[in-house]
């Protein structure tokens, strides 16, 4: 049986709901999402590098916001414990929550994938 | 109508901007400084903004801050209280004493992410601000 209290890595009815079933506006702002994530976590592995827990905090918040905007509740929570984490200063926890974090955004683009709103991945030669 | 969206964060940025680009011009300031630039400016030009959708966790002048400067600013050209521009905080944080403080400095409203579009429009027909004809 699932845990029920675990949040859901892409809420797609959420969204839809929110922005009024226009496929068009989620698509676009799934995408952007998707795109810049990445800016996001390197921005975090330099504040990490650099012992910043201001930088890491605020990374931490805004990563919180966006993943709020494209209903990736998973995305969400695992932000919200590295802010818990930078403010307790503690860089075991953060480190650990940032690599769950990672996983979430990859697990989250596999989502997206999956369900047709980001172009599936072309296969290696 | 003129808007500012103030927004460090690209993919909330683009949501507000979408969503507000039927009412008006949209202008984007990606922190607190470029926020009072483009405020300044914007007035000195005549051509004041409107509406203000002001995220608070943003680099270099946070959005409390922002929000305190315009309001002196306004009062200090003799624009009456309500008189100015309308500012909706949008933002994560949530806790009631950043919301008692968003009020206290003026703001009209205050919407908590993620960003829901009957919630923004209701916000907006609150104001007075509906899509032009």
């Amino acid at each position: 049986m699932s845990d029920r209290s675990e949040p859901v890595i892409f809420d797609e009815f959420d969204i839809l709901r929110r922005l009024a079933d226009d496929r068009e506006l989620v698509q676009d702002v799934l995408m952007a999402f998707a795109g810049d994530i990445g800016n996001h976590l390197d921005r975090m592995d330099r504040a990490i590098k650099d012992r910043d827990l201001l930088a890491i905090r605020r990374i931490a918040h805004t990563v919180k916001g966006a993943a709020a905007n494209v209903s990736a509740d998973a995305l969400v929570a695992a932000a919200r414990m590295i802010e818990a984490g930078a403010d307790q200063g503690d860089w075991t926890a953060i480190t650990e929550r940032v690599m769950a974090l990672v996983a979430g955004v990859e697990r989250y683009r596999e989502v997206l994938r999956n369900r047709g709103w980001l172009l599936p991945l072309k296969e290696s030669t | 109508m003129k808007i500012l969206v103030v927004e460090d964060d690209f993919t909330s940025r683009l949501l507000l901007q979408k969503l507000l680009a039927p009412y008006g011009e949209v202008h984007i300031a990606i922190n607190g400084r470029e926020a009072m630039a483009a405020f300044r400016m914007a007035r000195e030009e005549s051509a004041p903004y409107q509406l203000i959708c002001l995220d608070i966790v943003i680099p270099d002048l946070d959005g409390q801050a922002v929000l305190q400067e315009i309001r002196h600013l306004e009062e200090a050209e003799g624009i009456v209280r309500g008189n100015g521009v309308k500012i909706i905080m949008t933002t994560v944080v949530q806790d009631p004493l950043t919301i008692m403080n968003a009020f206290t400095h003026q703001c009209e409203a205050y919407l908590v992410k993620p960003i829901d579009k009957g919630k923004l429009v209701e916000t907006l027909h609150r104001l007075g601000i509906y899509l032009p004809k």
